[in-house]
């Protein structure tokens, strides 16, 4: 379990998209592995090298891996430790490798990590997928809300509409153990939101954006301090195991380190490993016990859907996330417009300091990544004491940053207007404000349709990136229902489908613009 | 001559001057059109006439000097925000006429002819549009209401653009080489409505190189040459007659063309 995102990196909607794209290849690399996955001893292997690779996600990640605070480029924390030691039982090195915490999978599958060790629960679906050692933690999740005035103060509150009809806002980690649970048991009756990182979910809990969250008692313990306005309701809830996981067929490997695990566990290092962490507690007691038991004494089914089963039971969800899509995607582009037209008027006709204003305006925007817009947006206003909610932050993010490109768009189309077209509105007694409103800025709009209708494409795609403020658009839905069904690259096919069936009605409809816009321009010449 | 001993005329001009990096590009032009006449201002290319037009409503600016046109006065004493106020009254006073038509691409020629009236006068579409269908009927268009600009040929643009400018019922209306951007037919169809406006009284001020339609058409000749007024005078004496060398010899390089 990954406990907080990382802060926004220029990961922009180019590489959002090859994200997605990324991971259909991934699994077709894992497809294509599992088929061919047993054809060298991963163990043999490691030892040859003399260093096993371990994959999770340090940005944040406290107790787990992170950064060490006396030496920032060293990772340290209770999963870095248990790899090391783990490691030299193997007779090896280790080595950490860095990775998107929903990918590390992915990565699994590419070979560049021998094994993910990062919080990541034992799942039916994750067990039919990948080969995972014994448990190594059982951990338990943590209902945290603000300590006053907060709407939660034990789990039943949960279970009573407040008088205003408003479900109560829960936030957890997408795709982590408590995201199922509270999927499993409190679907009906609370609104998830589902974030990248707890600690985003903890802050939004501190600014009251949400009610409570939901987080594994690992990372409550060790974020106590930082967010000390939240408090534990009731007693921790659900229950589950954290494994190693590696590629199907590593049984060697996984045999070694399930051994190695026995004996930490026997000569009571990993006792005092998780004393140090502050993490050690009753429910570890168990932990002994578990090497010898199956999945199914576990409570793990290995089950994968295939197929259009998949698509039949999970496609529904992913058109109505296309239908998000559409919506954040329509409701943007139109004020993107309208602000872009204003910000181009004021940027060539406006007094000296508006003007340095405007182009200060188009460059900041332009300038930085759209994530980071959405995120100051989303994120740090509250702070202010702004809170926007998630869909209206996504379409004010959207139009803002989009705005900056379609006032450099009308800047070029209200220039491409010939100057005797504001001589002869002035000759005939029009205001420079009226001659702009009635003869040049319809004659702008007409020239920049084409350039305009390639933004609202390219709009249509950076959508996705709304995702990192937890808006529930189609890449989100997809990551979320891939993660839940392990079916990454049925769901993916049918994502890209649905991209396409949006965008490309809309790329006809500026190839026909383009056409009818360069008839018009042709007459305007021969006038 | 003072402006206020030239008070019967629609439009004088005394001592403008403009220049431009230092250069001279009018210089000491005095002139005056009196109400109901034809004028028009001719000489070589470069000589500064399409300059002088457009200083007369404001789509150039002028350094020295005075405008009185339509009985508003335009000088260089003024503060910039009295001169926008008298700028929007002139502009709604006196009509333009360009060589390159700049009809509204966007409006249809009926669209082209009533926006002025209904945005800027306040006229209600019904009352502009009857107006306007009177001009373009005057113009020879009553037949092209709904058709787009380029629908038009350049001779029915041009005509369009005349109406547009006579809606606004302009006391005086500049026309900036009228008949240049046209072939010689098409020329012929904007001179003769000229022709009609100038025999219905309509003061107008022509900038042209086209000998033939300011000998038709104008009461007074302007001749310039270098940024300044080389002679003036009736027309037919101006032509018949030139009281200058240099005009001679530009009416005979001009006629021999």
């Amino acid at each position: 379990m990954k406990s907080s995102q990382p802060l926004p990196y220029s990961r922009t909607s180019c590489s959002r998209a090859r994200a997605l794209f990324g991971s259909v290849a991934c699994a077709l690399v894992i497809l294509v592995g599992c088929a061919t996955a047993a054809r060298a001893d991963a163990l043999a292997d490691i030892r040859e090298r003399g260093v096993w690779v371990w994959g999770a996600d340090a940005e944040g990640g406290g107790p787990y891996v992170y950064p060490d605070p006396a030496d920032p480029t060293r990772m340290t924390g209770f999963e870095a430790e248990l790899a090391t030691l783990l490691a030299r039982e193997l007779g090896v090195r280790d080595r950490f490798f860095q990775g998107p915490w929903q990918n590390l999978p992915a990565l699994l599958g590419t070979g560049q990590i021998d094994a993910v060790m990062n919080g990541y629960e034992l799942t039916s679906v994750r067990a039919a997928d990948m080969e995972h050692s014994r448990p190594y933690y059982v951990y338990e999740l943590v209902l945290l809300a603000r300590r006053d005035g907060g709407r939660v103060r034990a789990w039943r509150d949960l279970e009573t509409l407040p008088a205003d009809g408003r479900k109560l806002k829960i936030g957890v980690l997408q795709a982590s153990g408590a995201h199922h649970y509270l999927a499993e048991h409190w679907a009906d009756r609370v609104d998830i939101v589902v974030y990248d990182g707890t600690t985003d979910a903890m802050r939004e809990v501190e600014t009251g954006k949400l009610d409570a969250t939901l987080a594994d008692l690992p990372a409550a313990t060790f974020y106590a301090e930082r967010f000390a306005a939240l408090a534990a309701v009731g007693k921790p809830v659900g229950h589950g195991y954290y494994v190693i996981y590696f590629r199907r067929g590593d049984k060697s490997l996984r045999d070694a380190i399930d051994a190695a695990l026995g004996k930490l566990l026997a000569d009571g290092a990993l006792r005092s490993l998780y004393e140090r962490y502050g993490i050690w507690n009753a429910a570890q007691e168990e932990l002994a016990s578990l090497g010898d038991q199956s999945d199914a004494e576990l409570g793990i089914h290995a089950t994968r859907s295939h197929g259009w089963a998949v698509i039949r039971s999970r496609g529904r969800i992913l058109v109505e996330a296309a239908g998000v899509t559409i919506l954040l995607a329509c409701l943007s582009m139109p004020l993107a417009i309208m602000l872009g037209l204003l910000v181009a008027v004021l940027r060539m006709f406006g007094p000296a300091p508006v003007r340095w204003a405007m182009i200060a305006y188009i460059e900041v925007l332009r300038g930085t990544p759209l994530m980071l817009q959405l995120w100051v947006i989303f994120f740090l206003l509250p702070e202010l004491g702004i809170a926007i909610p998630a869909f209206y932050a996504a379409i004010a993010g959207l139009a803002i940053n989009y705005s900056a490109y379609e006032a450099e768009n009308y800047r070029a189309g209200l220039q491409a207007v010939p100057r005797g077209q504001m001589e002869a509105a002035l000759a005939l007694g029009m205001s420079p404000a009226l001659a702009l409103r009635r003869v040049v800025i319809p004659q702008a709009v007409r020239i920049v349709i084409p350039p305009v209708t390639n933004d609202f494409i390219a709009l249509f795609k950076d959508t996705s990136v709304c995702s990192v403020i937890t808006v529930m658009e189609l890449t989100k839905q997809y990551s979320v229902q891939a993660n839940d069904t392990g079916a990454v690259l049925e769901l993916g096919a049918l994502t890209a489908i649905l991209y396409l069936a949006m965008s490309l009605p809309l790329a006809r409809l500026a190839t026909m613009l383009e056409r009818r816009s360069r008839v018009t321009r042709r007459a305007e010449v021969r006038g | 001559m003072s402006l206020d001993q030239n008070s019967h005329a629609a439009l004088a001009i005394d001592g403008l001057g403009k220049h431009f990096d230092g250069q001279p590009v009018l210089s000491d032009i005095s002139a005056q059109v009196a109400r109901g006449h034809v004028c028009a201002l001719i000489g070589p290319s470069g000589g500064g006439k399409t300059t002088l037009l457009r200083c007369l409503n404001g789509l150039e600016s002028f350094d020295e000097g005075r405008v009185e046109v339509a009985g508003i006065e335009l000088s260089v004493e003024l503060s910039p925000a009295e001169r926008a106020g008298r700028l929007r009254q002139v502009r709604r006073r006196v009509g333009m006429v360009f060589q390159q038509f700049n009809l509204f691409p966007h409006r249809s020629a009926l669209g082209n002819v009533i926006e002025a009236p209904m945005q800027v006068l306040g006229l209600s579409r019904a009352l502009a549009t009857r107006e306007a269908c009177e001009m373009l009927d005057r113009v020879g268009l009553a037949d092209r209401l709904n058709h787009m600009p380029d629908m038009l040929s350049g001779g029915q643009q041009q005509r369009v653009a005349i109406a547009r400018a006579l809606a606004m019922k302009p006391e005086v209306l500049l026309l900036d080489e009228p008949t240049s951007a046209l072939d010689p037919r098409m020329a012929g169809e904007v001179e003769a409505v000229i022709a009609d406006l100038a025999a219905s009284g309509q003061t107008m001020l022509v900038v042209t190189h086209s000998l033939g339609l300011a000998r038709r058409t104008a009461d007074t000749i302007y001749v310039l040459d270098g940024g300044r007024v080389l002679e003036h005078g009736p027309t037919e004496q101006v032509f018949l007659a030139p009281r200058e060398e240099a005009t001679r010899r530009f009416l005979q390089e001009a006629n021999a063309k």
